[in-house]
């Protein structure tokens, strides 16, 4: 139990009190009845039947979701979050009516962060996109989830939360100290963050830093310039050595804001947050309680409309939806330019 | 004494039918339309609620609060408006940030150190702030509610404003509610409040379950509020769980009302004469039948406050005032 913290400064955390009481309390609203429960979701059962066969699942080669993906026309492209999703030239996508298959990658827009890919099946049903224009904050959304683990995707209701906005970048990180090594070569680790890409990838303190992409490192400030210059979803190669092994390892960058704001990994997301939950030009912030794989579905309006793609997941209350309006015309010209080109 | 029987049968009745239809729409779940009337509702609620919603700042970190009066009383969580862990009192210096930008400054005043309940004034002589009201004593905040927070999750920020979530009061307690409101570090001391904007609680804490968002309810606030206004910090226990009458009671079958099992010997039921076997109906003209309401709306008064019940045993009905003690430490 936690008083909550405030994540920029101290952590104001105390136990104590309400425990006592909690034996005293009065029967809980059954989990079905709640906002996000069963019978609290009844209503929407039409819209999630409506927006099911749009919605794609992108696995990974085991078969296991990594995210979602919006079917945009009926000759089979797909729209996903980019910083996510595997990296190469096809992406194994599972349909709503069980059938999986191959998508070539047609575009990478690591600014808009959102990949385009063309599956070969035709005749499906794509999302007819509506404007978020007029949407303001208290106007229910629904967004799709994998989240509770059943074969077909659910449906999660929450409102508009905050205000529209950019969401300025601040660059990529590992999630390491380093200190240089006087006149040795590379640089040497002193701490990992807590859930960053650095502790995915395996590295620990006392590692020895030599690569990065195949250039030598030489010291702390040049890789940290490096890095910081990159979009957070780039998967960077390092050649480490610790004791006398060498190894080569792969990581992908996470945004840097995020990185530091939770370097001891106190930012209680509940399920995680995205590797990329800055750089946008502009978002819609929702309440919804997603979690990271659930990003590159669809957020719908009450009446079952998509007005955006569900972009990243950035901390207990908030994810970040992309409005349709940031990326509709582009990627109508997209579609346009791979189909000619074929 | 029989028409205020009837009468109280009558609203009993009443009570009864009006909850069955209340079940009955919970358990289908909210309709299309409701969810609708609801969103009309919190748009409406919201550009009332968002003026007198405040982002708070002091050393020790950042957070929320609500003014709850034109001359600038705000009610905030007592871990913002005090240290609980070392020495708490009043005093602390707080930057206050509105949602339009603009800024001011307040001073702590007292809190409740075992419910979390805190309060705070805003500097300067101004009778002019904007408020909301607390839901009338009265209304009871129940499980199934629609409920509205408002707060500056991660500390105020301009650009994206006051943060909003909408969800269902999951449970309540003498002294605190629960919600399905997801709440995060910098919502302390953030309102709750009703599909009518009316105040019904304070964020206090999290556990880890995106379910688990605990709020103070209004009742520690209530019954303390002139001497948290007053800059005293309510440190016993005994204070801070209200008044205290001193029956053990259990549901009546079939009949309504409470049935006091046990007397305290030397409290103040004793002193007013219940005796074991005493049925009680009614506190204050409200039909007694759930003994958790009964103990929580006890609890919800100051020591000191007198509540009226209506008394049945063998020899009849009567009427008895009883005033409320402090409960005895054990």
């Amino acid at each position: 139990m936690n008083r909550m913290p405030c994540l920029r400064r101290h952590l104001w955390v105390v136990c104590f009190g309400l425990l006592a009481m909690a034996a005293r309390a009065e029967e809980p609203l059954p989990v079905a009845l709640r906002m996000n429960g069963s019978a609290g979701l009844a209503a929407l059962g039409t819209i999630r039947t409506v927006a099911t066969p749009g919605v794609v699942r992108v696995l990974d080669d085991h078969g296991k979701t990594l995210q979602l993906g919006v079917v945009v026309s009926e000759d089979g492209y797909v729209l996903t979050k980019a910083s996510e999703a595997p990296v190469g030239h096809r992406l194994r996508l599972a349909w709503s009516d069980g059938r999986q298959g191959m998508a070539r990658v047609v575009r990478v827009d690591t600014d808009l962060d959102l990949l385009l890919a063309k599956s070969d099946r035709d005749a499906v049903i794509p999302m007819a996109w509506q404007s978020s224009a007029k949407m303001t904050s208290g106007e229910w959304v629904v967004a799709m989830t994998q989240a509770t683990g059943a074969e077909d995707l659910q449906v999660r209701l929450g409102c508009l939360s905050a205000k529209r906005r950019s969401i300025p970048g601040h660059g990529a990180a590992m999630g390491i100290s380093m200190e240089d090594m006087p006149g040795g070569e590379g640089v040497i680790i002193t701490e990992v963050a807590s859930e960053s890409p650095a502790e995915s990838a395996g590295l620990l303190p006392d590692d020895l830093l030599l690569a990065m992409d195949g250039e030598p490192v030489l010291n702390r400030r040049t890789i940290q310039r490096a890095v910081a210059a990159f979009q957070p979803g780039r998967v960077v190669r390092l050649l480490v050595r610790r004791g006398p092994q060498e190894r080569h390892c792969s990581l992908r960058l996470a945004s840097k804001s995020k990185v530091v704001s939770n370097w001891d990994g106190e930012d209680y997301a509940n399920g995680g947050v995205s590797l990329r939950t800055d750089g946008f030009a502009e978002v819609l912030q929702h309440q919804v309680p997603l979690d990271p794989a659930d990003m590159g579905g669809p957020l719908l309006n009450l009446d079952g409309q998509p007005v955006g793609l569900n972009i990243a997941r950035v901390d207990r209350v908030t994810t970040f939806t992309l409005p349709m309006e940031v990326f509709w015309s582009k990627t109508q010209q997209w579609m346009v330019e791979d189909r000619k080109g074929r | 004494m029989h028409r205020l029987l009837s009468t109280l049968l009558c609203s009993l009745m009443m009570t009864a039918a009006v909850r069955a239809e209340v079940i009955r729409a919970v358990e289908a779940g909210p309709s299309l339309a409701e969810l609708v009337r609801v969103q009309k509702e919190v748009q409406h609620v919201l550009p009332l609620v968002r003026p007198a919603l405040v982002g708070l700042e002091s050393d020790n970190g950042a957070a929320s609060g609500i003014i709850v009066s034109a001359d600038g009383l705000v009610l905030t969580a007592a871990h913002v408006a005090t240290d609980l862990e070392h020495e708490p009192k009043a005093g602390r210096k707080l930057k206050v940030f509105f949602s339009d930008g603009r800024m001011w400054t307040a001073t702590a005043l007292g809190v409740d150190v075992a419910t979390d309940a805190g309060m705070a004034r805003l500097d300067g002589k101004r009778q002019d702030w904007p408020f909301v009201a607390l839901q009338p004593g009265g209304s009871v905040v129940k499980p199934g509610d629609w409920c509205v927070a408002l707060g500056h999750p991660g500390g105020f920020d301009e650009r994206r404003g006051e943060v909003l979530r909408v969800g269902k009061v999951l449970k309540t307690t003498a002294n605190s509610l629960q919600s399905d409101c997801v709440l995060m570090g910098g919502d302390s001391g953030g309102p709750l409040v009703n599909l009518k904007g009316e105040l019904i609680g304070i964020h206090s804490q999290i556990w880890e379950g995106r379910d688990q968002n605990v709020h103070v309810s209004l009742a520690p606030f209530l019954r303390s509020w002139d001497r948290m206004r007053n800059a005293e910090v309510i440190r016993v226990w005994a204070q801070g769980s209200g008044g205290w009458l001193g029956v053990n009671t259990r549901e009546a079958e079939g009949e309504g009302g409470l049935a006091v099992q046990e007397v305290a010997p030397d409290s103040p039921a004793a002193r007013a004469g219940l005796r074991s076997g005493d049925l009680l109906l009614a506190m204050d003209k409200q039909p007694l039948g759930s003994r958790q309401a009964f103990s929580d709306s006890l609890r919800a008064r100051p020591a000191g406050d007198s509540v009226v019940l209506l008394v049945r045993n063998r020899s009849g009905e009567r009427i008895i005032t009883v005033k409320l003690a402090t409960r005895p430490e054990e």
